[in-house]
Formats: structure tokens, sequence, C-alpha cells
């Protein structure tokens, strides 16, 4: 048990040390809510061996404390019932995403990612993309995953098997997963207008480059009434080329998928029968 | 306007929050694409990690006040759908040929350097297999347990 | 959203909601005694036609028999089998009724009240619960996948293989028809310039053409593929009793099957609902509805009534359907699905594209009137084109004579016989190896 152990004792040993540390400043608390979240993702991944209940429960405590405090070192919006929704939505997105990775059964996974697309929906909502936030639900849950719901419930009829009760290397992705997340909060959280040169928030004009010719004066307003049809607007104005090209390329992989379906049964059956043929010979 | 949309907060902390639930997003998914080995479980954490990309994009497109954003989530919208058509092929494939969901299944495709992966720890299965009902084959008469059907204890 | 008080935009979104919510749940009610009589009237029956008013001898026509049956169902024992996913099972209609109600956020079901007075409210207040959704049509439609997955789950979680096959079952035929569904519904929304399901209304009213004369083949094939996806005969294959049972609700019991079931004729009202309000204008008729924003109450009421006329005569339809046609087959359903229907709904979105292209450029040139007629004329050269061409292109009859593969509990005999059938048609034998 000496690794559930450590972030405390990394937490309470030094205290002689570091008796001048502001315990609750961000960057305290963004250390100890990765370390949490590192602990808590390697307990509640499944694992071979001692895959206990008490393992289990103890991650997702930890699991709850990370989510605090992250929310304790969020940034607030001003208005507390925007804070609420944005919140709610949030924490759907982020508790099924959670746990689409570690539930062992891979139907439950795709319902919890299917979880996870309506909080997405619904952070792109309160984003103000009306028409992303159903249109992800029309395609993702809709179609997308309904496909991988049949190939799922066709594959496994009887229950889990082996490959889905371990996982590779549970401690060291829980590790990179968290490190990479505390780096990118990091700089989230650096994020202002007057910041230092390097890590200075991009104006509009900066972020689209010298060299577009139509260097857009003002910013639109992306909340108007007509928000769909300006989107439309955009999509077959501006980006007129790209709409072809992804056009053409869901054509493409639609005559692939059913391609590689035909061939590989005929190449299978060719395989067996060379196989078979070499065997009598 | 019916929809929550956030009118009155203030444009840096939003972008900052939907950045950040974006980045967890995308931890999440690069923790499972990471360990797991169901096929489709790894398949459903890239889109995980796409989806974290998707949230980011609408919080910068929200903070620039430019339609850009949305519209690149489009494009990633309608690349997941062919990755999906082509790997949902893909998989079915894998599985008629091997029987499993399994990504070891396929080390044999390994690159040569690297030592092949054992399941050294073969969990316990300490949840009990749910018992299934069992119909006779058509045509075949029901084989009858007498004494059950007298003693059963509950109808 | 500020204030504690909620604000008197949210009251009538709560009242609107309420009235929706009871009138739906009344109307599904009554709507399977509906089907009960169309049923016997169908088959030379009298019906159910005894409950009235208990404890008297006033039968009222058999009025109360939903509020029996509904009793009845409530009161049932609400077992749970032991062998089945129990989040699952319990969750599956949960979501499919959930998902079934929350579509008709987006959908009108009337035209405007004229103006109240009432500080705090913009005049005029629409019949539609939640009004300037700018993405009406694709709430519908993302609504209603999410539905499937309460089927999906409900078949899966039941541990049953009946169950399982008519989840399967159904959520392949969603899944296909969805497409041709949104073909045809494209073709409105490319012709009215809005995703929005009372301005589409609005534009009918206003031109005076419904988009059902305007885009008859777009009109057939959305007819069609809400009957697939409302899983209304002769597309009910999700719950063949003859063949599954119950399909995808086999296991369940009393209040769940409950759900199951309202949310079926939700279905098929939202299907109802669509057809009027997209393709036979909405509130509209002739010469005695008028089209003008401004209603007196009589005018409001009017237009409420002549919706739900339309709504119930389409309902009806249905049921009249459901007892005139047999099932289809499931390769029947998916050729018919992917091999006429896309076909069909890509030429009707391909015409419409054209016709709204050139709209502008024909009327500088001929005329407003000339081009009415032209841009009504070319969609029904089209239809009957498109139908020909679909009754030839396609084969008129399918082979429905069962192939065999061998099973392990085949019989020598079996075999042989099956044998000797084969060779008597080489041409299903060659495409089956």
């Amino acid at each position: 048990m000496t690794p559930i152990a450590s972030p405390f004792t990394t937490v309470s040993l030094p205290t002689a040390a570091l008796s001048g540390i502001d315990w609750l400043s961000p960057g305290v608390l963004l250390a100890a809510a990765v370390t949490c979240l590192a602990v808590s993702l390697w307990l509640v991944l499944p694992k071979a061996g001692r895959s206990g209940t008490f393992s289990r429960r103890l991650g997702l405590l930890l699991g709850a404390i990370t989510l605090g405090l992250f929310i304790a070192t969020g940034h607030r919006l001003g208005n507390l019932g925007e804070e609420a929704v944005l919140l709610t939505v949030s924490l759907v997105a982020v508790i099924s995403a959670a746990a689409t990775i570690t539930c062992r059964s891979p139907v439950y996974a795709a319902i919890w990612f299917a979880l996870c697309l309506s909080g997405v929906a619904g952070v792109l909502l309160v984003l103000g993309a009306q028409f992303l936030g159903v249109a992800t639900i029309v395609v993702y849950a809709g179609a997308i995953l309904v496909m991988f719901l049949f190939v799922l419930m066709l594959a496994q009829p009887s229950g889990l098997t082996t490959s889905d009760r371990i996982t590779n290397e549970p401690l060291l992705s829980a590790v990179a997963g968290a490190v990479l997340l505390g780096l990118l909060s990091l700089s989230i959280g650096r994020l202002s207008a007057d910041a230092p040169a390097c890590c200075r928030l991009p104006t509009k004009a900066a972020a689209l480059g010298a060299t577009a010719e139509s260097t857009p004066a003002a910013s639109v307003d992306l909340l108007a009434a007509d928000q769909v049809a300006r989107l439309g607007g955009e999509l077959f104005g501006r980006h007129l080329v790209a709409v072809e090209a992804i056009g053409i390329l869901l054509l493409i992989a639609l005559i692939g998928a059913i391609a590689i379906v035909s061939h590989g049964l005929e190449g299978d059956q060719a395989e067996t029968s060379s196989l078979q043929e070499g065997r009598q010979a | 306007m019916m929809l929550p949309t956030l009118l009155a907060a203030a444009a840096l902390p939003l972008l900052q929050n939907g950045l950040f639930v974006g980045a967890i997003l995308f931890s999440l998914g690069l923790v499972g694409i990471l360990t797991r080995r169901n096929l489709i479980v790894m398949f459903l954490s890239a889109e995980l990690m796409l989806q974290g990309i998707s949230v980011s994009l609408v919080a910068w497109s929200r903070y620039h006040g430019d339609f850009g954003g949305q519209v690149l989530v489009i494009f990633v919208l309608s690349v997941a759908a062919c990755e999906a058509a082509v790997a949902l092929v893909f998989v079915l494939q894998a599985f008629t040929r091997t029987g499993r969901l399994d990504a070891a299944a396929w080390q044999s495709l390994r690159e040569a350097s690297l030592p092949r992966s054992v399941d050294h720890e073969i969990p316990a299965f300490n949840d009990a297999m749910p018992s299934f009902p069992r119909l006779t084959q058509a045509g075949h008469s029901p084989a009858t347990d007498e004494a059950a059907a007298s003693q059963r204890d509950h109808v | 959203m500020t204030g504690l008080l909620p604000s008197i935009e949210t009251i009538a979104a709560l009242v609107k909601i309420g009235l929706l919510v009871g009138g739906l749940m009344t109307a599904a009610a009554y709507l399977v005694l509906v089907e009960r009589w169309i049923a016997a009237w169908v088959q030379d029956r009298r019906g159910p036609n005894r409950v009235g008013i208990p404890l008297t001898k006033i039968r009222l026509f058999g009025l109360g028999q939903p509020l029996a049956d509904g009793l009845k169902i409530i009161l049932k024992e609400d077992f749970t089998p032991s062998h089945v996913d129990k989040v699952l099972y319990n969750a599956a209609p949960l979501v499919l009724l959930t998902a079934s109600l929350a579509i008709f956020a987006a959908i009108p079901f009337g035209s405007v009240l004229p103006p109240l007075d009432i500080p705090g409210l913009p005049d005029p207040v629409p019949f539609l619960v939640a009004p300037g959704l700018d993405v009406g049509v694709l709430w519908v439609f993302a609504l209603s996948s999410i539905a499937v997955y309460g089927v999906l789950l409900g078949g899966w979680a039941s541990n049953n293989k009946y169950g399982f096959l008519g989840g399967l079952r159904s959520s392949a035929q969603l899944v296909a028809y969805e497409i041709p569904l949104g073909l045809g519904l494209l073709g409105v929304v490319l012709s009215a310039g809005s995703l929005q399901l009372d301005v589409i209304m609005n534009q009918q009213a206003e031109s005076g053409i419904w988009y059902a004369f305007a885009q008859p083949l777009g009109f057939v094939v959305f007819l069609i593929a809400s009957f697939a996806e409302a899983a209304r005969l002769p597309f009910d294959l999700p719950e063949a009793e003859q063949e599954l049972v119950g399909g995808y609700h086999t296991e369940y019991a009393g209040i769940k099957l409950l759900l199951f079931l309202v949310s079926e004729f939700l279905h098929m009202v939202t299907a109802a609902f669509l057809i009027v309000i997209m393709f036979l204008g909405g509130w509209h008729l002739w010469g005695v509805t008028g089209s003008s924003q401004e209603v007196t109450w009589i005018g409001a009421l009017l237009r409420f009534g002549i919706l739900s006329a339309k709504i119930f005569a389409v309902i009806l339809f249905f049921m009249v359907v459901r007892w005139s046609w047999p099932r289809f087959r499931f390769d029947q359903l998916m050729n018919l699905a992917w091999k006429v229907m896309l076909p069909l709904g890509l030429l009707n979105l391909v015409v419409v594209a054209t016709i709204e292209e050139f709209r502008p450029r024909l009327e500088a040139s001929v005329g407003a009137g000339l081009t009415t007629g032209l841009s009504l004329g070319l969609p029904w050269l089209i239809f009957f084109g498109g139908w020909i061409a679909a009754g030839v292109l396609t084969p008129s009859g399918t082979d429905n004579r069962p192939i065999r593969t061998p099973g392990p509990f085949d019989s020598e005999r079996d075999i042989e016989r099956q044998a000797a059938a084969d060779e008597q048609r080489p041409e299903l034998v060659e495409a089956s190896t």
C-alpha cells in the first residue's frame, strides 16, 4: 500500500522546511490536484490481482477531492447562476469521461461516453455554439456511437473478457495524463492580456497572421439570433474549398469502408483456401 | 432564446474555464488510449481527445468573436465520422480474424526490437457469471424437471 | 436567471410545458382507444365499448377504457427478472420517454396568441415551449437519435434473445431511415431558409402553397421514413409479435412497460406533428385562417383547432395503414431504405436546390406567376419520373423461399432436401457462396 500513502507523505513530511509557503495558493492547490488525479486514476483503472473494492473506493474519493481542488482553482465568472450552469455541464462531461476510460465493461464505457457527449454538447451550448451542440449529439451520439454499440453487443455476448480487466501500464499512464493536465492548466492560468511577452494572449489579428488580407476589425456577435445562418455563410463563404475537400473525404471513407469489407472477406477466403492447399500439399 | 447560453460572463474567465474542461477531456482520453486494451474503448478514448479539442476551439471562437473555431469543429466532426467508419470496419475485420477485441491479439505487428507483451497476472473473475435462461431448440420437446416444478418456491 | 423569483417568461414556459405534457399524455391514452376502434372497424368487430362511469350503467361508448387500462397497468407488480442488467434495465424506459417528450420543446402546437398585455412577456405569445430556438429541426433529430438508446439498451439489458434482436433491429432501422427522413426534411429547410418549425409554418401560410404540393417527392419520402421511424406497421419489425414475442420490451412489465408503450405512441404523434407542420401547412387553411401574425382570440383557437384536426387525420391515416399492410421482411426494409428512399430523397434535394437557385433569375425574366407554375410543375414531373424509375429499376418481387445453410441440428434428410431445393435455383446458391 505504499504508493497510496505517497501523496500524504510528500505533503506532510517537509513541514519545517516549507512552513513559509502559502498552502492555499493556486500553485500548491494545482500540485495537490494533479497528485490526487494521478493516484485516483491509478487506483480506479482496472488492474490484475489487487482489484479490490477498497482501492476503487479510495480512488473514487481521491477523484472527488481532485474535482473539488480543480473547482477551487477554477476561474470565477462573476455571475453565480452562470457559474452553476457551466459547472453542471462541465461536471457531467468530466465525470462521465473519467468513467468511460475506467469502467471495465466496454458497453458501459460506450454509454458513459454518450453521457459525456451530452455534457460536451451542454458546454458547447453554454459557450454559445448552438448548432455545434446539437450537431455533436446528432453525429456522435446518434450515428457513430450506435454503430459502436452494435459491434460491441455483437462481438461480446458473454460478459467481460480478460483484456477488459487488465490495463497496460496504469501507473505510468495515469502520471503522464495528470502531468499533462497540470502543465496545460498552468499555461491556461497564465493566459491574460497583460502577461509577459512569452505567454501573452494572442490577439485576433496576430492569431490570423499578418498575411490575412481581410483582417476583421471588430469581432462579430456570435450570439445573435441568426447565428446558424451566419455560421453557414462563413462555412460556405470563407471555407468553401475546405468544405468540398471534407465532402470528398467523407465519400472516400465511405467507399473505403465498403471496399475493405468486401475485399477483406474475399481475402480471408483466399488466404484460408491457400493455407489449406498448402497443408494438403 | 431558451438555451442557457452564458451572456453575462466575463470573456477571459469563460475562455479559461472552457480551455480547462477541454484539457481535462484531452488528458483523460490520453490516459484511456494508453491503458485500455479493448479496441473499441481505445477508439472511444481517441474520440474523447477530439471532444476536448472541440471544446477548446469553441472557447477560443467565443473569446475572439469569430466563427473560425466553430467551422474547425465542424471539420473535426466530419473527420471523426470518416475515421469511425474506417476504424469500425477494421475492428470488425480484426474481430472476425482473431475472435477478440483485444489489441494484444495483434502484437505480432510490433517492431522487431520490442519484447512480447505477456499477461503475467490474469485477473480473477470474482463476480459470478450471470445465469442465462436456457431455451429448448425449436422442434424438440423441452426437458422438464419434475422435482423443481413440484417444489418451486415462487410462481 | 439571477433573481430568485422566476421571471414571467419562465412561468409562461412552464405553463406551456404543463399543457403540452398533459395534453400529450391524455392524447396517447385516448389514441390507444382510437386505435382499437379502428382495428375493430377494419376487422368488422365492435371494439371496446363497455367501460364508462364505474358503478353506473352509463357506458359512454367505452370512453372510460384508457383510464381503466392505465390504472390496471400502473397497479401491476413492477417485476424485474433476475437475469437482467439492473441499472440499464431501469434506465432504458426513462431515457426513451424523456427523449420523446423533450422533442416537443421545439415543436409548435399552434400559431400565436393575441397580445395579452402582461408586463415582461413579449408579444405575441407563440404556441411553442422554446421560441427562437435557432436549431429547431436539428433539436428534433438529436433527441430522436437519443431515443434510439432507450430501445437498444432496453433490448440489451433484458438479457433475452428476443429483446436483443428487437433492440438490434430497431436501432438498425432507425439509423437507416434517419437518412431519408433528413433528406426529405432538408428540401423543406432549403426552401424555407430556416430551421425553425414555426417559421416554416408561417412561410407556407404566407405563400399559400404547402410543401406537400411544392415537393411531392420529398413528402412521400418523409412520410414513409416517418412510418419507419415511428416503428409502425408495415415497419414494425422491432416488435414483430409473431417473430419476437414483444421485441425489446419482452421482459418489461408494469409501469416500465407503460413508459415504453407511451413513448411509442409519442413517436407516432411526433411524426404526425412533423408531417403536418412541414408539409401540410400547419395551422393554415385557405380562406379560413388568414396568414398574418395578428390574430384575434377566435382566430388563434381556430388555428389551433385546424392544426389539431390535421394531426388527428394523419394519425388516423397511420392507424388505417397499420391494419391494411403486411409487414416487410428485414432485407426488404433495408433495400427500401438504401436503394429506393435514399436516391429518391437525393433527387428531391437536387430538384429543390435547382429551383431555389434559379428562382430569382426566372422571376426577373419571365415573371412571378410563370415562375410559381414552373416551380410547382417541375417537382411533380420529377415525382412521377422518380416513381416510375423506382418501380422499373427495383425488382417487383423478391424470392421469398428460405435460404438455409446446414446447421448442427439439421438431420441428414433436412440437408438433402435443402440441397434438392437449392438445385432448382442455381443463381441463389451462387450468390450466397
